[in-house]
């Protein structure tokens, strides 16, 4: 089974858009509950938590409380998570397409919810989804790669402070889609403070010592 | 089998040099185009009476051994031809390689001292060994190598300003001919034509890019200077500079209109202002703002500063009528040539940046000027449209300096890298260069109106008009005292013929108007549906999705109940799409296209009733009448002017999330004129047009924009909106924009017949 996500201001075409792709062995998440779609680091923490591992974005939000067009989450969006793909969709294609802010491959008509489920068209649009989720999955695999190599960075306690920030994310992109196993926080927390806390307790030590003498 | 080489005689290769120079200045031009292509910043002509001797002298970067030998002594072979640019970015001017030629046209004997940056020759040749040798390859010139530099060799000069101008610019690398025993006798009448073939050699431009000096031996070096000839005779020149902090400054010269001794009659009677009187006695109009009061729309931070440049504007034709009309200055020079000059050119410093402006390349209309005359082709004194500039009308330069890292150029060197700030920057140019035009048309449609007023056709109509009228009674009487006779009859016939001739004529016009009107209404159609493309065909994918739900339910789920809901959700849509046509189609119908006599207060009620449906009852709308109109109209007319103005006001209370959207539209009598006031309480007009906000009544301007920043607007809308009232002998007043600080403010004066 595939998780996708999907955030419109409106969700009157949901119900049929959840029919018509569980046949494929796709389920949809709506992000209903995100009080502010321009906060993203909000929005892709919902994302990661929610483990989905595609979006599908409608062009005209306006009626959200936070007035924004799609193609501006989607590319905020990919600032942070640059490997996770993000559908636009729109009843006028013309409009995204001219931004060119989202590649035209990924500017989707809306109206695909009302071809038949088994029209070529229909297929065609779950193939592209499921291509990029295979894709965004091969690359949590490699991901994975690199994560493991700060893993024994970090025991060796050699990791610099800009690669602990890295790990941390990594582990938190890498253990919400099971890719590694959820450690206790204690475990992922940052050596680098730990560090600054053994030279604080020195320093406490030091200055007892001074006083004594 | 024995190979034997071509060869050519010396006095055909010569022939061959002298077909493609043909006249003196030609052969000059042909010297001063090598200086320009050798990167030269000053080039000198001089010419030395006492001892007939012609020096061309230049401070470009001179020749090395290789190059004279292998270019400059080889006849026809040419760099220019493989590099169409030189090192400084200038685009090569002569490519045939024949140039040395023209020295054999301009003198017998020629000396020549050419300084590179590693080496320094003297190179001597006499041409008429040309005629003496057999053959081409039996012609020798000397080459000496030699120490002294441009202002050493040339010590002997008689001009004691040159010789202090070449001690000062051209001690470094350069080369310099000295022509002797020359074949033209170089008298007044030789010497001004060669002055004016050098004036028509030059761009109309004021840079320091090519400096171009023709000394004779008095001459001082203030007065040796050519200036372009175009250079001051340009019908307008608009300057401006932005600055680091995004401050514009523009400067426009009225230059294309000479009213001579009727200047007092012509400032009164077309009623142009005090400032006006100013303007056309060369006092510059200067207009100050922030960028963002250039670029409406734009909100943004944006940095695209510091920069500068000059634009000149030159008809082409000088078309006798309109001299007339518009009191055009004569054409001191011809313009036949001007395209070749055209194009903005932009600087990167002194560097030519490519391929911007250049005739003949992709990049030369880079603003894209002749869409933008394509969109609107307006004649320049047309009482609604906007008038635009024609690529091939305008010429200038813009200078970046090479500290403005807002504007980077490509890795290639090859332009300037196409960022939002480029594109901006473009816009920025474009909005410039509209001031010009609207400075223009202004003029121009005064002048329109003053010569319309006092036009002999104008004139011959009214005088017919009145002796139809005058004879029409004549013949009343003669009726009532029974006086016809055979004379008369022939008169009567006459004058029913140009009764009818004018009736036809007035008929077609009308006609005409009413064309137009069904047209602005179906453009207002077109506004209308491409203003909210997304919800209509929002609408119509909701109905398939939602038909394709309930017959799943009924298909998979054997749910009737759910099938049941999914269509009554439908239902609904019913009523939205037929709002829609009566907003988009109806408009149109049969029934409106008639003038007749209308409840202009019914006309707007029912279109807001209509905007309502559509709106989903989201915005409220205030209506009061304070007086009943009644009068003969189009009801269309007034149906496109509410659509227009909702439509307007409904993107903006959308884009800015207006809480509690609301229009008012007020409607009465004031004087004369019949009004209707309409106002929103959106965020009101953008800082650009705050100012100046009868602007948002011209053509295409517009401040929508996408999430992109680029412009989507038609900027038609408002446009219409004028137009239909100046059919109604009306104006529209927008002052109060000025002095809100939000909403959106409009007051529509009208008139009409009563009966």
């Amino acid at each position: 089974m595939m998780r996708i996500g999907y955030l419109d201001d409106e969700y009157d075409i949901l119900k049929s858009a959840i029919r018509s792709l569980k046949k494929y062995d796709i389920e949809i998440v709506a992000l209903k509950n995100i009080d502010d779609v321009t906060n993203i680091t909000m929005l892709t923490d919902a994302i990661i938590s929610d483990s989905l591992e595609c979006l599908l974005v409608d062009y005209d939000l306006m009626t959200l409380e936070s007035k924004v067009y799609g193609t501006q989450i989607i590319k905020d969006i990919n600032e942070i998570l640059p490997d996770f793909t993000c559908f636009l969709l729109t009843n006028y294609t013309e409009q995204g397409i001219n931004e060119k802010i989202v590649q035209k491959v990924f500017v989707q008509d809306k109206a695909i919810f009302a071809e038949e489920d088994d029209s070529q068209e229909f297929c065609s649009f779950v193939n592209k989804i499921k291509n990029c989720v295979e894709c965004f999955r091969k690359r949590l695999e490699v991901t994975k790669l690199e994560y493991e190599k700060l893993v024994e960075k970090k025991k060796e306690r050699q990791i610099s402070a800009s690669e602990e920030d890295r790990f941390i994310y990594l582990y938190k992109v890498l253990s919400s889609y099971d890719y590694v196993d959820k450690m206790p926080d204690i475990l992922v927390r940052n050596s680098t403070q730990e560090t600054l806390e053994d030279m604080l307790a020195t320093l406490k030590e030091f200055k007892q010592c001074l006083r004594k003498e | 089998m024995a190979r034997i080489p071509f060869n050519v005689s010396a006095k055909t290769a010569r022939l061959i040099g002298r077909e493609n120079v043909s006249n003196l200045e030609g052969a000059l031009i042909e010297l001063i185009k090598n200086t320009y292509d050798a990167d030269a910043k000053k080039c000198v002509v001089y010419y030395e009476s006492s001892t007939d001797r012609l020096f061309i002298i230049d401070n470009g970067i001179g020749m090395n051994k290789d190059v004279i030998i292998n270019n400059w002594m080889t006849i026809g072979n040419s760099t220019k031809k493989e590099s169409v640019f030189t090192k400084s970015g200038r685009v090569n001017t002569g490519e045939k390689g024949i140039g040395r030629f023209a020295l054999d046209r301009i003198s017998e004997k020629c000396a020549m001292l050419t300084v590179s940056k590693d080496e320094r020759f003297e190179w001597l040749v006499n041409w008429e060994n040309f005629d003496s040798s057999e053959m081409i390859t039996d012609t020798y010139a000397e080459l000496n190598d030699i120490s002294e530099n441009i202002p050493e060799f040339l010590s002997d000069l008689g001009n004691e300003f040159l010789c202090r101008m070449l001690k000062s610019d051209f001690t470094g690398t350069g080369t310099c001919f000295v022509l002797e025993n020359l074949r033209d006798q170089w008298n007044e009448v030789v010497i001004e034509r060669i002055k004016s073939s050098l004036q028509k050699l030059l761009p109309p431009m004021e840079n320091n890019v090519f400096e171009l000096f023709f000394f004779l031996q008095d001459t001082k070096t203030k007065d040796a200077q050519i200036l372009p000839d175009l250079l001051n005779e340009y019908d307008y020149k608009l300057h401006f500079e932005v600055d680091d902090f995004g401050e514009c400054t523009i400067q426009i010269h009225r230059n294309e209109f000479f009213f001579g001794a009727q200047f007092e009659n012509i400032i009164k009677k077309a009623d142009f202002s005090d400032e006006d009187r100013e303007f056309f006695n060369d006092k510059l109009i200067i207009k100050e703002g922030s960028i963002y009061d250039f670029l409406p729309g734009v909100e943004k931070k944006i940095n695209i500063g510091p920069f500068s440049g000059d634009i000149y504007f030159y008809k082409l034709v000088l078309q006798s009528d309109n001299q007339e009309k518009y009191y055009y200055k004569n054409f001191v020079t011809k313009r036949t040539n001007f395209k070749e000059l055209s194009g903005i050119k932009i600087y990167r410093d002194d560097f030519l940046v490519r391929p911007y402006g250049i005739y003949g390349t992709t990049g030369y209309d880079w603003l894209d000027l002749s869409t933008r005359k394509a969109e609107s082709p307006a004649a320049v004194s047309r009482k609604s449209g906007s008038w635009r500039v024609q690529a091939n009308q305008i010429c200038g330069q813009i200078k970046i300096s090479r500290l403005n890292d807002n504007l980077p150029d490509k890795s290639s060197r090859e332009g300037i890298v196409e960022t939002k700030e480029f594109k901006l920057f473009r816009e920025l140019v474009v909005n410039f260069i509209e001031k010009m035009e609207e400075d223009r048309q202004y003029v121009i449609r005064k002048l329109d109106q003053l010569y319309k007023s006092t036009a002999k056709g104008e004139q011959a109509l009214k005088i017919a008009k009145e002796e139809l009228y005058k004879y029409k009674k004549e013949e009343d009487e003669k009726e009532r005292n029974n006086n016809d006779n055979e004379a008369d009859n022939e008169k009567k016939q006459s004058y029913e013929n140009f009764h009818k001739a004018i009736s036809y004529q007035e008929e077609r016009i009308q006609d005409l108007q009413d064309e137009m009107g069904l047209l602005r209404t179906l453009a207002t159609t077109g506004i209308v549906v491409n203003t909210y493309i997304h919800e209509i065909k929002a609408l119509t994918t909701q109905l398939n999705i939602g038909v394709k739900e309930a017959y799943a339910c009924l298909e998979e789920d054997n749910d009737v109940i759910s099938a049941k809901e999914e269509l009554k959700k439908l239902r609904v849509l019913k009523e939205k799409f037929n709002s829609w046509f009566k907003v988009t189609i109806d408009a149109v119908e049969m029934d409106k296209r008639k003038r007749k006599k209308e409840n202009i207060g019914n006309i707007i009620q029912n279109s807001i009733s209509k905007w309502k449906s559509v709106q989903n009852n989201k915005i409220d709308y205030v209506y009061i009448e304070n007086e009943e109109i009644d009068i003969r109209c189009f009801p269309f007319d007034f149906e496109t002017i509410i659509s227009n103005l909702v439509t307007n006001s409904s993107t903006i209370f959308k884009n800015h999330k207006v809480e509690k959207p609301t229009i008012k539209i007020e409607i009465g009598r004031k004087d004369d004129k019949f009004y209707i006031r309409y106002s929103d309480n959106g965020p009101g007009l953008c800082e650009a047009f705050k100012r100046e906000p009868q602007k948002i009544l011209k053509h295409g301007v517009t401040d929508r924009r996408n999430a992109n920043g680029e412009v989507v607007g038609t900027g038609m809308g408002l446009w219409i909106v004028d137009s239909i009232i100046q059919n109604y002998k009306g104006y529209i007043d927008l002052r109060k924009n000025i002095e809100k600080e939000n909403g959106f403010f409009m007051d529509l004066f009208f008139e009409g017949r009563e009966n």
